[in-house]
């Protein structure tokens, strides 16, 4: 609570000086966005099928963004604290989440700039217990950061390069969960890209990561990935990117002392029409595991998207994704004993409809659909659904 | 380490209360110098990606294309699609800032580039220049974004977030989705061994 504090009293701060600034100038370069939505949750603790139980929830979610956007500097600052109140979870009613994004964007000259973004989110997942069944979840309350900075310099009006460097970090409140899950993420990379063509820009890349957990079980490994990129537009409505490569994991004390695979994604967006957006994308990769205590997992993922305006003032938003997860029984530490290999699906579905009645208020209605599938000992399968109804206005 | 984030938090906070009443008037003096000068198309997405809050679904120090790409997202292009190193008209600017102050619905005759400029004159929306133009467009209150399913493979790009709150994805709502196992189903995963004890080896061994 001490940091929502901080956040809460530096936030009222900062906003009593900007609209002194911005009543002066006659100009606008903060939002802030309430929203308000009433959802029915039909599996409140991600429990499998027959031992699920639903609830009303309420969530009020304020969203203050504020831009400073100067001839050679952007500075912009994001704050979304949200309260979840839960009609029937008898062992905790509530949740305060916070998320705190910042940005800074730098030009030193024509040829050279520097962008810093910092995203930080506070957010409260309490114990959760059945009568029947026990804790079902440990209190998974948690601070995780990210930290990107990145310098470019351009050789060449066709010609980039880009050194970028990544801090995460993740933080467990309950020792039991942070012994086993906190970590620190440390990410160099170097890029250069290239204008081949008025259409396409060609890439190359490197990737050094390195990741060390708190861990007894010795969960760190050093990542090296290499590869290229390319962008294409292949119509003023039709744009592509992909990046492919090869990756090389070592584990610090694994079964196996290291594992490598190739890497790649693939995103296009169109335009099929004024009022439809399409996004489509397919991505292969080593991941960080969530799962103790496998050191690795190699994950596939597809998603689609489509935003379509169906009048002036109603738009509907459907999206889609599928995560599959492959676990393998040798990429874990030396001192657990047996583990089996293992596999985890996620399918994801979430559409939502917007009336927009007028410039400042929009009424919306949404679904989100998850199923869970895994076979590992101990993870349970789930189906959870999330109808809401809401009220967003911009204030 | 909350104590040092929230200490991190404030002088972001305060750096930006600084800074933001003194852009005003440094964006009124440089806005008469842009108007000399030719502004491209890759140039224009960038400021309008930054003034919009799209900034913050995108990588730090996006591509032309990735601006693009969210732009197109949100229904904010030229008449004839966006092409980086094509310099900005008047007529495109018209076009695309009209979009981004989300007032496309009361433009009749989408084809006719004088309709877009008139309704900004309507609106008191000077764009003699970008600078001026885009100091008049806000963040959209209803983003249209990749941001939770995206699937990119860079280490630099990934997120690595678990739990809710909810995020938008592509004007939906969802949520990362990430199961903490409990000390209960690591149990299950796992058979834990003790390390074998060491073998004493003595000189008369064979």
């Amino acid at each position: 609570m001490r940091l929502v504090k901080w956040v809460s009293v530096s936030l009222v701060v900062l906003f009593a000086l900007q609209v002194a600034a911005i009543a002066k100038e006659g100009a606008r370069s903060w939002q802030i966005h309430n929203r308000l939505r009433l959802e029915y949750d039909d599996n409140i603790r991600t429990e499998m099928d027959g031992q699920e139980d639903s609830s009303f929830k309420v969530i009020e979610e304020v969203e203050a963004l504020l831009n400073a956007n100067m001839e050679n500097t952007f500075i912009s600052l994001r704050l979304r604290p949200s309260f979840v109140w839960w009609d029937d979870r008898p062992e905790d009613q509530s949740d305060v989440h916070v998320d705190l994004d910042f940005i800074l964007n730098q030009r030193f000259n024509p040829r050279t700039s520097l962008s810093v973004k910092d995203g930080l989110r506070r957010a409260e997942l309490p114990s959760l217990e059945d009568d029947a069944r026990g804790t079902l979840r440990m209190d998974n309350d948690y601070t995780y950061n990210t930290l990107n900075a990145l310098g470019m310099y351009k050789i060449s009006p066709q010609t980039r390069v880009e050194l970028e460097g990544r801090h995460i970090l993740l933080r467990y409140d309950e020792n039991a969960v942070a012994d086993t899950e906190d970590f620190d993420i440390l990410v160099g990379g170097a890029s250069v890209r290239h204008q081949f063509a008025p259409d396409t820009v060609l890439g190359a890349e490197a990737r050094y990561e390195t990741i060390s957990y708190d861990s007894a079980l010795d969960r760190d490994s050093d990542t090296i990935h290499l590869g290229g990129s390319v962008e294409q537009t292949f119509s003023p409505n039709l744009l592509g990117n992909a990046r492919a490569g090869w990756q090389r994991k070592e584990f610090d004390a694994g079964t196996t002392d290291s594992t490598d695979a190739p890497y790649g994604d693939v995103t296009m967006s169109f335009i099929p029409s004024p009022q439809t957006r399409m996004t489509v994308g397919a991505s292969y990769s080593f991941f960080e595991s969530s799962v103790t205590p496998f050191l690795n997992q190699n994950r596939a993922r597809f998603h689609a998207a489509i935003a379509h305006d169906l009048t002036a003032k109603i738009a509907l938003y459907l999206s889609a994704g599928y995560i599959m997860s492959e676990y393998d029984g040798q990429e874990t530490p030396e001192t657990a004993g047996t583990v089996t290999d293992g596999n985890e699906d996620v399918k994801q579905l979430s559409a939502r409809v917007t009336y927009k009645v007028n410039r400042s208020n929009w009424l919306e209605a949404s679904w989100q659909y998850t199923d869970f599938e895994s076979d590992l000992a101990g993870r349970e399968d789930y189906e959870r659904n999330r109808f809401g109804l809401g009220w967003k206005v911009q204030l | 380490m909350a104590r040092k984030l929230g200490l991190i938090v404030l002088v972001a906070l305060l750096s930006v209360a600084w800074a933001a009443p003194t852009c005003e008037a440094a964006k009124k003096e440089t806005s008469t110098e842009s108007a000399a000068q030719q502004v491209t198309q890759a140039e224009l997405a960038q400021l309008l990606v930054n003034v919009l809050g799209l900034y913050r679904f995108l990588p730090a120090s996006p591509t032309p294309q990735e601006c693009f790409a969210v732009l197109l997202d949100n229904n904010i292009s030229p008449e004839k699609g966006w092409k980086a190193e094509d310099v900005v008209t008047r007529a495109d600017l018209a076009r695309v800032i009209v979009q981004a102050l989300q007032r496309t619905d009361e433009i009749e005759n989408p084809d006719d580039p004088k309709e877009w400029i008139d309704l900004l004159k309507e609106m008191g929306v000077p764009i003699d220049s970008v600078g001026q133009a885009v100091d008049n467009v806000g963040p959209l209150a209803e983003p249209v974004a990749l941001n939770v399913f995206e699937v990119t493979t860079d280490p630099l790009k990934t997120d690595q977030r678990r739990g809710e709150p909810d995020e938008t994805e592509s004007g939906a709502d969802a949520e990362f989705v990430v199961i903490i196992t409990t000390i209960g189903e690591i149990q299950k995963i796992v058979d834990f061994v003790q390390p074998p004890p060491p073998v004493h080896v003595t000189p008369n061994a064979p």
